[in-house]
């Protein structure tokens, strides 16, 4: 009988996203303490969970990355290597997922600052859109702990928009830009899950295009009914 | 590529984060010591069997080794294992007492590779050399921060909590950032080791009510001074600054997911010993030794390494194994547990559970039955007791009494003997 050589890498993926199913955790509106799955109130201020809050613990958003820890290790360097660039030397601004983009400002006053750091945090994997406008040339680049790819490379006037796929928090840079015209420069981001836009990539096992269950490819894009049925 | 930071819900395990005792002898005789170090081992790896082990931790996809001991700077081989794991392309770095780290090392150090070193800091001058039994401990330590730094390695800080430096946070994250370090870890002591034979140094739960918010406060003020403050994995859990606490970043929504001894973490003792977490008992976890087998075949084959990687709810108990938590959080850290109750599962050092039993009026009282072996990583047993809340505590040793040894490691009738 001849195996299938898919199947241990299926299974994986069923085991990834029944984990992911379980465990994620949304906020409490109220407090911000974690509810726990199919909570009616939260168990820190005992708020009442409103009808949205219960769609969004539907919704697949789980926190599946962590950092590793260890009692008798260290703490990571690598979290504030960002922050703690010798060329960059600021803390980024946080982006958060939400319903609508998010704008964000790059105002900084009389800042001699040349590069500007973004945390791009996604609920579930996704690709992010930036879109931007400028006055002056602009480099956007992802910044890894050891190394910095660059994503696109913009001249003057130019209104610019790049995509990639964000898997878990990224940390983005703009450098380039005048520091006389920060003020003027907008960036927008939006998340938008990989999961729903008709191509199998990342975690999925399917994705036809729709976030709804019961038509064989799962609102979270697994294959209903089971591996080979 | 992210060193530390991984998908947890994966089920492709693989020892991405290793912490890796380099020798037991040790300059310092710390009175909180885990492993109990002073000595070697008996029969500690050799460089060349340490050199192997580096090309084995490549082979299964390491990214960080943490090199601690005892002092891993005390092994003969400590420089060119170093600089195997830099040449092997895993992230070197070392967790020391300072003790030994002058200018020289520092120099040494940076030019084999190293490019992180945590300074282990318990709390200001008086206390740290107190629980360091060692005068002139703290500026020794303190020295090393600079020659590192000097030497052009990032500098970071680990500290352990219990009752007789609890208080020492607040000026001593000052004079930590005053140094220039990057991040901090804090974890609790949990009574393990030489700490399972000083029962009145450990906090009782209830102490975590006040203690987890003064946290949440360094961490914010961390946040504004480049410093990442992340808690051990005994601290914390699901109270409401657990995003705070857990996220390296401002606004992130990170939370405790499980011990993950076996599954992306993986502990190894000086003499080849291999267990899933290097905090973890020695006598219930040690999956095999490097000596005998290969480290594919211990993190493959071994029951002792798995535990952690398919157990659920059903693994819990007491007021785990209830909590609306109990599936995201199995309990919390593992060796944390077995130190207090002999088995993991059942975890009162839980920022949630104490807030919500007193929230009915009561919290619960760690009061030692049997006494730890005396062996490294070994523990006793606690029994846990559940009060009232504003039941009379305990009265408050003096500093000198929270260090003295309060239980006797018994040799004859252990704890881990009895469990079997």
């Amino acid at each position: 009988m001849r195996s299938n050589p898919c199947a241990n890498s299926l299974e994986r993926a069923i085991g990834t996203l029944v984990a992911m199913l379980r465990d994620m955790l949304q906020s409490c509106e109220h407090c911000e303490g974690f509810l726990p799955q199919g909570s009616l109130a939260c168990p820190h201020c005992e708020a009442g969970v409103s009808r949205k809050g219960r769609l969004a613990m539907l919704a697949l958003g789980a926190v599946s990355s962590v950092t590793l820890m260890a009692c008798y290790g260290a703490p990571t360097d690598e979290l504030s290597c960002d922050t703690q660039h010798p060329e960059l030397g600021r803390t980024p601004i946080a982006v958060s997922d939400g319903d609508q983009s998010q704008e964000v400002t790059l105002s900084c006053g009389n800042s001699s600052e040349l590069t500007y750091l973004f945390t791009l945090m996604p609920n579930e994997p996704s690709v992010a859109r930036l879109t931007w406008s400028n006055t002056n040339p602009l480099t956007i680049a992802r910044l890894n702990c050891d190394a910095t790819s660059e994503l696109a490379c913009m001249g003057p006037n130019d209104t610019g928009t790049s995509t990639f796929e964000v898997l878990g928090y990224q940390t983005v840079a703009l450098t380039g830009l005048d520091p006389s015209a920060a003020a003027d420069t907008r960036v927008w981001v939006e998340f938008t899950p990989t999961c729903g836009d008709g191509i199998q990539q990342s975690y999925e096992q399917c994705d036809d295009g729709a976030r709804v269950s019961g038509d064989g490819c799962s609102e979270y894009c697994f294959v209903e009914g089971g591996v080979g049925e | 590529m992210s060193r530390r930071r991984l998908n947890v819900l994966s089920r492709d395990f693989f020892p991405a984060y290793v912490v890796w005792e380099l020798t037991l002898r040790c300059d310092h005789a710390c009175t909180h010591c885990g492993s109990r170090a002073s000595a070697a081992r008996p029969e500690e790896l050799s460089t060349a069997q340490a050199l192997d082990v580096v090309n084995q931790l490549r082979e299964l996809g390491a990214r960080e080794v943490v090199l601690i001991g005892g002092e891993a700077y005390l092994h003969t081989g400590f420089l060119r294992i170093v600089r195997a794991l830099a040449d092997a392309g895993i992230h070197p770095t070392l967790t020391t007492g300072g003790r030994g780290v002058d200018a020289v090392l520092a120099a040494r150090m940076q030019e084999a590779g190293l490019r992180q070193v945590s300074v282990s800091i318990d709390g200001l001058r008086e206390n740290h050399d107190r629980m360091r039994n060692l005068r002139g401990s703290f500026d020794l330590a303190t020295a090393a921060l600079e020659a590192c730094k000097a030497a052009g390695i990032r500098v970071t800080a680990n500290t352990n909590i219990n009752r007789l430096n609890q208080r020492d946070l607040e000026p001593l994250f000052e004079h930590l950032a005053a140094l220039g370090i990057v991040a901090w870890q804090l974890q609790l002591t949990a009574p393990l080791g030489r700490a399972a034979d000083r029962t009145e140094l450990i906090l009782q739960p209830w102490q975590l009510i006040e203690l987890l918010p003064r946290i949440a406060e360094l961490k914010r003020r961390g946040f504004e001074r480049g410093i990442t403050l992340l808690p051990g994995n005994n601290l914390g859990y699901f109270g409401q600054e657990e995003a705070l606490l857990r996220s390296p970043h401002p606004g992130g929504k990170d939370h405790w997911a499980g011990c993950q001894a076996g599954r992306f973490v993986l502990g190894i003792e000086s003499d080849g010993a291999v267990k899933g977490c290097p905090s973890l008992q020695t006598s219930h976890y040690v999956g095999g030794s490097l000596k005998e087998h290969s480290l594919e075949r211990i993190w493959t084959q071994t029951p002792e390494l798995a535990f952690a990687r398919d157990r659920g709810v059903e693994a819990l108990w007491g007021f785990c194994r209830d909590c609306v938590f109990a599936e995201t959080c199995l309990g919390g850290c593992s060796f944390t547990a077995h130190s207090l109750l002999g088995r993991p599962g059942n975890n009162p050092y839980c920022h949630f559970r104490v807030k919500t039993l007193q929230k009915r009026g009561t919290r619960e009282r760690l009061v030692p039955t049997r006494a730890a072996s005396g062996k490294p990583f070994d523990n006793g047993c606690f029994e846990l007791i559940e009060e009232p809340f504003d039941a009379p505590s305990p009265p408050e040793p003096d500093p000198e009494g929270l260090v003295r040894i309060t239980r006797r490691p018994s040799r004859t009738a252990t704890s881990e003997e009895a469990e079997r």
